[in-house]
């Protein structure tokens, strides 16, 4: 792709004591594409989305969205820039239903306004009708109502999703979306995040940054692939050329990642 | 796969699901008891209990203060312990302005009033001035901290009135007589005091009822469920939680203007944080996270707090003067059998949250 990279990661360290969970790692993402970060358990992936997201301060290293220096932004200034986010444990805000925790993104991105005053906002349905859209995109417009707290894990993981959709984001950040799905849940995820990556007339194609374990959704999914370990990029390059690579077999598919 | 799926969090047990502030299901309560109350003076009055009408009252102005404070404790999870600073610092405006007023003396130039009209409005004003540098630092904190910290802040207020010797220093001030209403109304008759703490009381629970339910409201509930995910998507949930502190407040200090006028007097004890844990103990009592159960609950504390001794005295001597001793079993009752206070008991709604 040509033209700048939305997100650059510059040289960016943190340290936790003595252990160095990030060791100078620096990657780019094109508008977007998908990227993908893969490695071990204690790797630092969700270390590293952290900084991007804003929840985490590096201790060096520079981070820029679309140009612009957002290493010392607070979060919630990076999503205003187009940034959303998934965590790892699923974050939501369980005592809302379903409808109202993507309401809630949308009403993020408009502001309060006058009517922010003077409507009920669970009845105003110039945030809710975007809210169901991008519930039914996830596959949960039959549980709109449902508060999340009690949704299954699965369906908290979509929730999560329909969030971030909401939000119409330039960069999605995502931290192992498939991660505790059954095995049909996560294929139609995989299929779902295909979806998202592609973009709609709505909604600009975001870039995404996904960390995940599952290798059948990486290769299927990525443009190109990042690998962590121990707190280094080991390898970044075209999916098929990291998958290729002797080093990543060896220190990291071939061996942990045997299949049980 | 590189390693085993993590096991799926446990569902959290029963979520009860938040639906704003919902005087929807309990409409004929607020009917009701509304009625009730508007029909409270004359009845006392028919029985001869007249009396009673600045207990009555009492109870409408603590209610007011509770309610405000459950805004910031059930909707927002913030648990001030300081509230009764901004109670106080209400009643202190009023009778600031009726000192200076009636001695000819001045503040800064200033000559004081007895206008209800302009001395209440101030005293709102003054208590959520205060409000904005304490909840400003006060809510960079969360937890045990903030219930720390808004107590700290109280406590400096408590110090600053007892060491004000114009105003009686730790002796307090009186008043000589009530503020001065417009339209030929008197407040030294008890009943106009009555309705007016009705009506302010009534303003507040619909302010407060409609504004939870709107976006500026969905947010303060949505950064207590979940501060990090609001911040995510963008929201800035420091600043609306400092709005509803600053909101919270300033009615507080509403409440603190009629207090005393209802007392004809103000002394700091009114500021201290053992006001403060009286008006948290009114909002579990009664509910928290319901808006009118703290109303219940400041009836039921503050009935049996004039009603206890007397029984008690009846009993045996002397006895009255323990009155707590009643008391804190009969609050823990409540707390582990009515887990959603008493308002609870009365809508028969499912143990829960605030919604
Ligand atoms: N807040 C923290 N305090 C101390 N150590 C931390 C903290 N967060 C992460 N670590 C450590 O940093 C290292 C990287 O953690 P991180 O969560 O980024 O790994 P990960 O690649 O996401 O692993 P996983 O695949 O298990 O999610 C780990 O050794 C972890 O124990
Ligand atoms: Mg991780």
């Amino acid at each position: 792709m040509t033209g700048p990279p939305l997100l650059e990661v510059v040289e960016v360290t943190r340290r936790f004591g003595g252990l160095a969970a990030n060791d100078a790692v620096s990657l780019a993402l094109d508008p977007g594409s998908l990227h993908a970060v893969i490695g071990p358990n204690g790797a630092g992936k969700s270390t590293l989305l952290a900084q991007i997201a804003g929840t985490l301060r590096p201790d060096t290293g520079r981070i820029r969205l679309g140009g612009r220096d957002i290493t010392r932004l607070s979060p919630r200034r990076r999503a205003r820039l187009g940034l959303a986010r998934g965590f790892q444990i699923s974050s939501v805000l369980p005592r809302f239903s379903a409808l109202e925790n993507v309401a809630l993104a949308v009403q993020a991105r408009r502001g309060l306004g006058l009517a922010g005053l003077l409507v009920d906002a669970a009845r105003d349905r110039s945030l809710n009708r975007p809210a169901v859209a991008a519930l039914a995109e996830v596959g949960l417009a039959d549980q709109a109502a449902v508060p999340a707290g009690a949704l299954s894990h699965g369906a908290r993981r979509r929730l999560e999703l329909a969030i971030c959709l909401a939000q119409t984001p330039r960069l999605l950040l995502l931290d192992e979306p498939v991660a505790g799905m059954g095995p049909d849940e996560s294929r139609a995820t995989v299929d779902l995040l295909a979806r998202i990556a592609g973009g709609a007339d709505d909604r600009p194609a975001p870039a995404i940054l996904l960390i995940e374990h599952d290798m059948d959704a990486v290769f299927a999914l990525a443009d190109r692939v990042t690998v962590l370990v121990q707190g280094r990029v080991l390898a970044s390059g075209p999916a098929a050329e990291v998958r290729a690579d002797a080093a990543v077999r060896t220190a990291y598919l071939g061996t942990a990642a045997a299949p049980p | 796969m590189p390693h085993a799926a993590p096991p799926a969090p446990p569902t959290p047990p029963d979520p009860a699901p938040d639906r704003g502030p919902g005087p929807r299901r309990a409409w004929w309560l607020i009917a009701g008891g509304g009625l009730a109350l508007v029909a409270l003076p004359g009845l006392l009055t028919a029985l001869g209990q007249d009396f009673y009408i600045q207990l009555a009252t009492r109870i409408l102005v603590y209610g007011l203060a509770a309610a405000s404070l459950d805004v910031l404790i059930g909707y927002g999870g913030l648990v001030s312990f300081g509230h009764a600073a901004f109670v106080g610092l209400g009643s202190y405006v009023v009778a600031a302005a009726f000192h200076h007023q009636t001695t000819g003396t001045s503040l800064f130039g200033w000559t004081g009033t007895n206008d209800a009209l302009v001395a209440w409005p101030l005293a709102m004003a003054v208590s959520a001035a205060v409000a904005v540098p304490i909840g400003a630092i006060s809510l960079r904190t969360a937890g045990i901290q903030f219930i720390m910290i808004t107590l700290a802040f109280s406590q400096m207020l408590y110090f600053l009135a007892v060491s004000l010797r114009t105003y009686g220093g730790a002796d307090g001030l009186a008043l000589w007589y009530p503020s001065r209403l417009p339209f030929g109304l008197d407040l030294n008759d008890p009943t106009t005091l009555y309705y007016i703490a009705l009506g302010a009381l009534a303003l507040f629970l619909a302010l407060a009822g409609h504004l939870l339910r709107t976006r500026f409201g969905r947010i303060l509930r949505g950064a207590r469920d979940n501060d990090t995910r609001m911040q995510a998507i963008g929201f800035a949930t420091g600043r609306i939680r400092l709005a509803w502190f600053v909101l919270a407040a300033a009615f507080a200090g509403l409440a603190g203007a009629l207090d005393a006028n209802l007392t004809l007097f103000v002394a700091p004890d009114g500021l201290a944080w053992a006001q403060s844990g009286e008006l948290i103990v009114m909002v579990t009592l009664g509910g928290i996270g319901t808006l009118v159960g703290p109303v219940l609950g400041a009836a039921a504390w503050l009935t049996l707090e004039e009603l206890l001794p007397e029984l008690l005295d009846g009993i045996a001597a002397g006895l009255g003067a323990h009155w707590k001793i009643i008391m804190g079993p009969l609050l823990l009752g409540v707390v582990l059998f009515a887990r959603r206070g008493l308002i609870g008991l009365v809508t028969g709604r499912p143990a829960g949250h605030a919604r």
